[in-house]
């Protein structure tokens, strides 16, 4: 694995950093065959275990998203515009159910 | 481990429809769809109270005619919406049973109908739940055994108060929902156990599936035997009954022409002329016209008209187009190609109109459409599967498949001027969840209220409310300080749940969370649940225990019968007391403890009753004992009647 696999994205899917989108989308069905809920329904870190996996595979299996995550480690462009907290205004609007343009 | 055979049970997939409802189930590892009572495989999704009684399914609907207004149907054009909503407002036009709201401020709408002089209110999760009923009883006709836990389908478009809604209705019925399955998932599932292939090989198809009520598209990837959704759209209020409605206003239209009067107060009339536009519809998906004909429709006039399809056809052409652009969407959103689409799959009775096949040929230059599996039965046939992969009761080939399915829109939380702030993108595969961070704004704030909405657009007005989210007991501190970090998470249902918990010293209970989605509380199912039990109660138990309890009751009967003939000088006043306590005390039981129990429970009262027989002096027991049995086949007469059950 190369470095630029900074959250593990790829090794969450037991891929190459250059697996082609073939790879990946097999690697994450058989992934999903073993870890999905509805075949683990006795042991309760599944749902997060699949989510995990689905959430890789989300990102790499979108071009775009694909290359995003390779050259700056972000997932989206939301997490590289920020921190992922609230901006102020929008801190506001979650208080007053967005009341600031209206009052 | 397979369970004692008294215990068996089993979970049967449900296809709970707008105008029909299918059951079926996974058993010896081939699924059966199950006739009912009637013979049929679907059963209307109909509900009627008669004087007398409480009629389901083929009953309900062969009565619709002469009792309009007590009786229901289109309860998935009501559940999970509110009364106001402008779809209910125009659908209550054309029901002939009467909706009224709630008057809370979730404004629920309520189904208003008379029964033995009360008018009664439903809910549509309770309107639901009887049909939910008797697709169960038919199911444990069949299997000989008690239904406890069914998968039930919701139209992949159905949104999160219309899929916790159908969750509710389920378990009104006394049923496990063990998950809400989409419909054209589910079909895939006949599809693709239908074809069989275990071929390594990915391939894509789209369900096109068009019922009574709602329409639905969806792209699955199908690989092995995982069926992965890979993008779905739809339109919640689109089908068959809307056809149906077009030609009612093009005969109800042709009448008063005719006849210079409407029909249209008179609910009869309207009902029966109902009745034969939706028979033309139906055969004007093989012949290429018919004719409507009712005789003395209103006022002494008879009415008949002839109807061509391309007449038809003119009067649905908008909303068969409108069918188009879901379909589009679908394919934009999965980012495949047409040519990329290896298989068509029609589902729903409405996929049977020559104009809606042509119009999705075309759009697929000219593709051959697959129409090897069962339009009316191919939902519940997955729904069946789907139940045994989840209950773990399939065969291996069962077992070792897997549905992803997706959430069908986005979800997000209100920020700055009304904006929409998507945190789950529609598409996503579920379960998925999403965690943000929130702080308070004021110094001590004790609580954050969160909005949430669903849907595409920018604004949250423009969006479908969800509910409010309410964080509590935030450890007081200076503005900014805390981070409570709430997680949304669509679980493999649909359905939306919120946690929240404080980051900073990561205890999920602190923060309580008031969940505001205008839901039935646990409370209201709970309530709803009892109510049906004592509707049910004689319905819902099995043969072998209707049996034992209706041979209880012809018991009772008899016994009193017995008391009563015997004037005082067999019968001794403290005596005729002291046994008229005794069977009241067993009717008592029967109304209430009997309701639970089963056919041992009954069998054990009747002996119980017996022994006090028993215990008399012989000169009552003697005559009591030739009461009891002196028409011996007025006995059997009533058990036979019995058995008719």
């Amino acid at each position: 694995m190369s470095g630029k696999d900074l959250k593990g994205l790829y090794k969450t899917l037991g891929v190459d950093t250059n697996a082609d989108e073939t790879a990946i989308r097999k690697a994450y069905r058989r992934l999903a065959l073993r870890c999905h809920p509805d075949k683990n329904q006795d042991n309760e870190n599944a749902t997060a275990e699949f989510q995990k996996i689905a959430n890789a595979y989300e990102v790499l299996s979108d071009p775009k998203r694909r290359s995003l995550y390779d050259s700056t480690g972000c997932v989206d462009a939301e997490e590289l515009d920020g921190d992922g907290f609230m901006r102020a205004e929008d801190l506001f609007a979650a208080f007053f159910g967005g009341g600031m343009a209206q009052d | 481990m397979q369970p004692a055979s008294e215990e068996k049970s089993y979970a049967v997939g449900i296809d709970l429809g707008t105008t029909y409802s299918c059951v079926g189930v996974y058993k010896d590892g081939e699924v059966q769809i199950i006739a009912n009572d009637q013979g049929n495989r679907t059963t209307p999704s109909y509900v009627a109270w008669t004087e007398q009684e409480r009629l389901l399914g083929d009953a309900a609907k062969n009565q619709v005619a002469s009792n309009p207004t007590n009786t229901v149907f289109d309860a998935k054009r009501l559940i999970g919406r509110r009364f106001d909503d402008p779809i209910v407002q125009a659908d209550l036009k054309l029901w002939p049973f009467k909706v009224v709201s709630d008057g809370t401020k979730d404004d629920k709408p309520l189904i208003e109908i008379f029964y033995q002089g009360v008018a009664k209110k439903f809910h549509p999760e309770e309107i639901s739940s009887m049909i939910l009923t008797k697709m169960k009883q038919t199911a444990e006709a069949y299997l000989g055994h008690r239904v406890r836990e069914a998968v039930i389908t919701v139209p992949a478009y159905f949104n999160d108060a219309q899929r916790q809604a159908t969750k509710d209705a389920g378990e009104i019925a006394g049923l496990r929902v063990l998950r809400i399955v989409n419909e054209p998932t589910a079909a895939a599932i006949a599809y693709g156990l239908d074809k069989s292939t275990s071929a390594q090989k990915e391939t894509h198809i789209l369900v096109f599936d068009m019922g009574g009520g709602t329409f639905d598209v969806s792209v699955l990837a199908i690989q092995e035997s995982v069926f992965e959704v890979k993008a779905t759209a739809g339109d919640p209020h689109l089908g068959g009954e809307d056809f149906d409605n077009r030609i009612l206003s093009h005969c109800i239209a042709d009448f008063r022409r005719k006849y210079q009067s409407d029909p249209t107060r008179n609910q009869r009339a309207v009902r029966r002329l109902r009745t034969q536009c939706e028979r033309a519809k139906r055969l004007l998906s093989t012949q290429t016209s018919v004719t409507i004909e009712v005789d003395s429709l209103h006022e002494g006039n008879d009415f008949s008209i002839r109807l061509s399809r391309a007449k038809f056809e003119e009067l649905c052409l908008d909303y068969f187009k409108k069918a188009m652009e879901p379909v589009e969407q679908c394919l934009k959103d999965s980012n495949l190609p047409q040519k990329a689409i290896s298989d068509i799959v029609m589902v729903g009775g409405s996929t049977r109109i020559p104009k809606v096949q042509e119009l999705i040929k075309a759009f697929f230059h000219g593709k051959e459409l697959c129409k090897s599996i069962n339009p009316d039965e191919a939902v519940a046939y997955g729904a069946a599967v789907q139940a045994a992969i989840v209950s773990g009761h399939g065969s291996e080939e069962v077992q070792n498949m897997l549905l992803l399915d997706v959430a069908p829109l986005s979800l997000g939380i209100e920020t700055a001027g009304g904006m929409m702030q998507v945190l789950i993108e529609r598409n996503s595969t579920v379960s998925t969840s999403k965690s943000q961070d929130f702080t308070t704004f004021e110094d001590y704030q004790d609580h954050v209220d969160i909005s949430v909405y669903e849907g595409e657009r920018a604004m949250v007005k423009d969006n479908n409310f969800l509910g409010k989210f309410t964080l509590k007991d935030i450890p007081k501190s200076l503005r900014g300080v805390p981070k409570i970090q709430v997680t949304f998470t669509i679980d493999t249902n649909g359905i939306l749940q919120v946690s929240a918990e404080d980051a900073k010293s990561n205890k999920k209970s602190e923060i309580q969370i008031a969940n505001e989605k205008g839901r039935l509380t646990q409370n209201d199912i709970q309530k709803m649940l009892q109510e049906a039990e004592k509707y049910k109660g004689e319905d819902e138990i099995s043969k072998g225990d209707m049996l034992a309890k209706e041979e209880l009751k012809v018991y009772f009967q008899r016994f009193d019968k017995g008391i009563q003939d015997l004037d005082a000088s067999k019968l001794q006043e403290q005596d005729r007391e002291r046994l008229e306590k005794k069977l009241a005390d067993a009717y008592h039981w029967l109304e209430h403890d009997g309701l639970k129990a089963g056919k041992p429970e009954f069998e054990a009262k009747q002996k119980e009753l017996q022994a006090v027989m028993n215990t008399e002096t012989w000169t009552f027991a003697g005559h009591l004992h030739s009461a009891l049995y002196r028409n011996d086949w007025e006995w059997r007469a009533a058990l036979l009647v019995c058995r008719e059950f």
